[in-house]
C-alpha cells in the first residue's frame, strides 16, 4: 500500500472518484498507481481535483498534495443555488 | 396407434424437448444500479456504524463435501464462542461481516447467509450427509432430463444447479440475501482465467440485475469442476444508459507497471462488457460470460476479501479510513488435502488423463499459497505502519517537536488461517487423504466437524483474538514477550 496526504485548512472528506477514501489532514493509504482526488462538499476549493500517482510512499514520508479553500467571491455557483 | 407411430410420437417429443431446454439467462438491468443491488451495505463516513467496530470477514476454500463440513464446523464453532466480556452473550459468528466461498465451501457461505444460525442446523440433513453425485447421476439418467441434455443450451451444470436450487436453496435468488454478513459467491472466466463474484458490483460489468438470479446457481458455477461439470454460462448485456466504469477500472488501466494486479483486474473487468451498439446501424453482439469452478482463480477465497481491503471501491478500504473498523479480522477455512503422489513413482510419462486432471488442479494450490503469503503481507505491512508513526510522534513529542500527521485510526489485525496441517497425527494424515467428492461417510463428516473445532481452538492467532475480544491480558503481557498478531 501507498501513503497519501491530502492538506486543506480544515477537516474535508477526501474523494476517489465519487468514493470516500478519508479526510484530510490525516495519513490515508490507497494502492499503488494512479488516482483523481478530489475533496467532499462544498466545492469552496482549488483545484477541482488532482491527479496523483502514488510510488514508494512510506508511513512516515507519505505523498502530500494540497487543496486550497477559494474566497467567496471565486466560488463557481452551482445551478439552481441563490446567488 | 401402431408401434412405428408411437415410436415416432416419443421421438418428436424428446426432439421437442431438447429443442425447448435452455438454462435460464440472467436478466439484464433496465437503469444503472447506482449503490443498489446484492453490495456491502453503504458506509456514512461521519455516522459510525457500530456493526463495523468489530469487521469479521470468514473465507471457505474449495473442496466438495470435505470443505462444506470443514467450513460448517468452524461456523458451529464460532456461534458457541461467547466475547460478551461479562454481559449480554454474544457470539463471535454474530460478528461476522463478510463471508467469501468457493466451490464447496460456497455452499456453506451460500446456506449460511441465507438461513442464518438456523441454517446451520439444517444444513447437515440438507447438504452434507447426501450423496449429491449419486442424486445428480440420477437426474442425467432420467428420459427426459437426457432428451433436455441433448439441447447444446442445456448441460449438467444445469441440471446441477436445478438440484441445489430444489433440495439445498428452495429457491432463493440474490434479492432474498441480507446485507451482513455479505456472501461472495467465485467462480472462474473462461476467457482469462480471472475471478468472478456474484456481487453487483461485477453484474453492472454484465449490464445484468444480480438479485433475481438464484443462487443455487452461482454455487453451481462455483463449484463446476473442469471436466465432471460444464460451464455456468451469463449473458453480458450492454450496460444500461447512464452506466459509468467505476474510477479506480479507468485510474487503474493508466498504471500497467507500478500496479500490475490493478490494471489487469481493470483490463478484465472491461473484457466482461458488452459494449452498447453506437447507433441504429450498429446491432448489439452478444456475448456471454462462461464461468468455471471458482477453485481455478482462487481456493482459497481470500483474493476478494484482499480486494476489498486494497482497492478504493472495496467494501472494507473506506471503512478503515474512516476510522469505523477498529479490529479487522480474517479467518481463512482451508480444506485443501495433499494424498500421496503415484506420479513421482512412475518411470512413464503420465498419460492424457492425469495431464488433464494434473492442469485442472495443480493451479490451485499454487495460487492459494500466495493469496495467504498476500494476506500475512497486508497485516504486517499496516501494524508497521501504525508502529512507525506512533514511535516517531512519541520521540517527536518527547524533544518537544510538533508531531507528523496520523493515520485517520489505528487498527489491530488478525489474520488467522486453518488447515489440516495443524492436526495431530494420525488425524492429519486421514483428512489431508479424504476425496474431493460430494458425498462423504458421516464419521468422516464427524471428524471434519471436529476438525475445524479443534484447529480453532489450538490456533494460536484465534486464541490471541479471543483473548483480546473478552478483554483479558495478552498472552506473555507483563513479562516482556513482544506484542504479537491478533492481540
Amino acid at each position: 500500500m501507498e501513503f497519501l496526504l491530502v492538506l486543506f485548512d480544515d477537516s474535508r472528506e477526501v474523494r476517489v472518484g465519487d468514493v470516500f477514501v478519508g479526510k484530510t489532514n490525516v495519513i490515508l493509504e490507497l494502492e499503488a498507481g494512479i488516482h483523481r482526488v478530489a475533496l467532499g462538499p462544498p466545492h469552496d476549493f482549488s483545484p477541482l481535483d488532482q491527479r496523483v500517482r502514488l510510488v514508494n510512499t512510506a508511513a512516515m514520508d507519505p505523498c502530500c498534495i494540497s487543496f486550497h479553500r477559494l474566497p467567496p467571491a471565486a466560488i463557481p455557483h452551482s445551478p439552481g443555488s441563490p446567488r | 396407434m401402431s408401434r412405428r407411430a408411437g415410436l415416432a410420437a416419443l421421438l418428436l417429443c424428446v426432439v421437442a424437448a431438447s429443442g425447448c431446454a435452455h438454462y435460464p439467462v440472467n436478466a439484464q438491468l433496465a437503469a444503472p444500479s447506482g449503490k443498489g443491488g446484492y453490495r456491502f451495505p453503504q458506509m456514512v463516513a461521519d455516522r459510525p456504524d457500530p456493526a463495523d467496530e468489530l469487521f469479521v470477514c470468514l473465507s471457505f476454500s474449495g473442496g466438495g463435501t470435505r470443505a462444506a463440513a470443514f467450513s460448517h464446523g468452524a461456523l458451529l464453532r464460532l456461534r458457541d464462542i461467547d466475547i460478551g466480556r461479562g454481559g449480554p452473550p454474544r457470539s463471535l459468528l454474530d460478528e461476522v461481516d463478510c463471508i467469501a466461498g468457493i466451490s464447496g465451501g460456497a455452499f456453506t457461505a451460500a446456506y449460511y447467509g441465507l438461513f442464518g444460525k438456523a441454517g446451520l442446523d439444517t444444513f447437515y440433513d440438507r447438504f452434507l450427509k447426501r450423496n449429491i453425485q449419486a442424486e445428480l447421476a440420477l437426474r442425467v439418467a432420467n428420459p427426459v432430463n437426457l432428451a433436455r441434455l441433448a439441447s447444446p443450451y442445456f448441460s449438467r451444470i444445469d441440471l446441477a444447479a436445478e438440484l441445489y436450487d430444489e433440495t439445498v436453496f428452495e429457491g432463493r435468488t440474490f434479492a432474498n440475501l441480507p446485507p451482513r454478513p455479505f456472501v461472495i459467491l467465485h467462480a472462474t472466466s473462461m476467457a482469462n482465467g480471472a475471478p468472478f463474484e456474484f456481487t453487483q458490483a461485477e453484474f453492472d460489468f454484465i449490464g445484468s440485475d444480480l438479485g433475481t438470479f438464484p443462487v443455487a446457481r452461482a454455487v453451481a458455477a462455483s463449484s463446476a469442476f473442469p471436466f465432471l461439470l460444464s460451464p455456468v454460462s451469463l449473458r453480458s448485456f450492454p450496460p444500461p444508459a447512464g452506466y459509468t466504469v467505476p474510477d479506480d477500472v479507468t485510474d487503474g488501466l493508466e498504471e500497467r507497471e507500478l500496479n500490475p494486479g490493478r490494471y489487469y483486474w481493470a483490463r478484465q473487468h472491461l473484457d466482461l462488457m458488452n459494449p452498447r451498439p453506437k447507433g441504429a446501424d450498429d446491432p448489439a453482439a452478444e456475448k456471454w460470460v462462461h464461468l468455471l469452478d471458482g477453485g481455478l482463480s482462487d481456493n482459497i477465497g481470500l483474493r476478494s476479501i484482499l480486494r476489498a481491503y486494497d482497492r478504493t471501491s472495496g467494501f472494507v478500504r473506506p471503512r478503515i479510513s474512516a476510522g469505523h473498523i477498529k479490529r479487522f479480522v480474517v479467518i481463512a477455512i482451508n480444506g485443501r488435502t495433499d494424498p500421496p503422489e503415484p506420479l513421482s513413482r512412475r518411470e512413464r510419462s503420465p498419460g492424457l488423463v492425469d495431464v488433464f486432471l494434473k492442469t485442472a488442479t495443480v493451479s490451485m494450490e499454487t495460487v492459494s499459497f500466495d493469496t495467504i503469503e498476500q494476506a500475512l503481507r497486508r497485516q504486517t505491512e499496516r501494524e508497521q505502519a501504525q508502529t512507525d508513526i506512533r514511535k516517531c510522534n512519541e520521540a517527536l513529542a518527547r524533544c518537544g517537536a510538533s508531531v507528523m500527521p496520523e493515520l485517520a485510526q489505528e487498527i489491530r489485525t488478525c489474520f488467522v488461517h486453518i488447515d489440516f496441517e495443524g492436526l495431530p497425527s494420525p488425524l492429519r494424515e486421514e483428512l489431508l487423504n479424504y476425496p474431493t467428492t460430494f458425498s462423504l461417510e458421516p464419521e468422516q463428516l464427524k471428524r471434519l466437524g471436529e476438525a475445524a473445532r479443534t484447529l480453532l481452538d489450538t490456533s494460536e492467532s484465534f486464541q490471541r483474538l479471543l483473548r483480546a475480544l473478552r478483554g483479558e491480558p495478552r498472552m506473555g503481557e507483563g513479562i516482556g514477550g513482544p506484542k504479537e498478531n491478533c492481540s
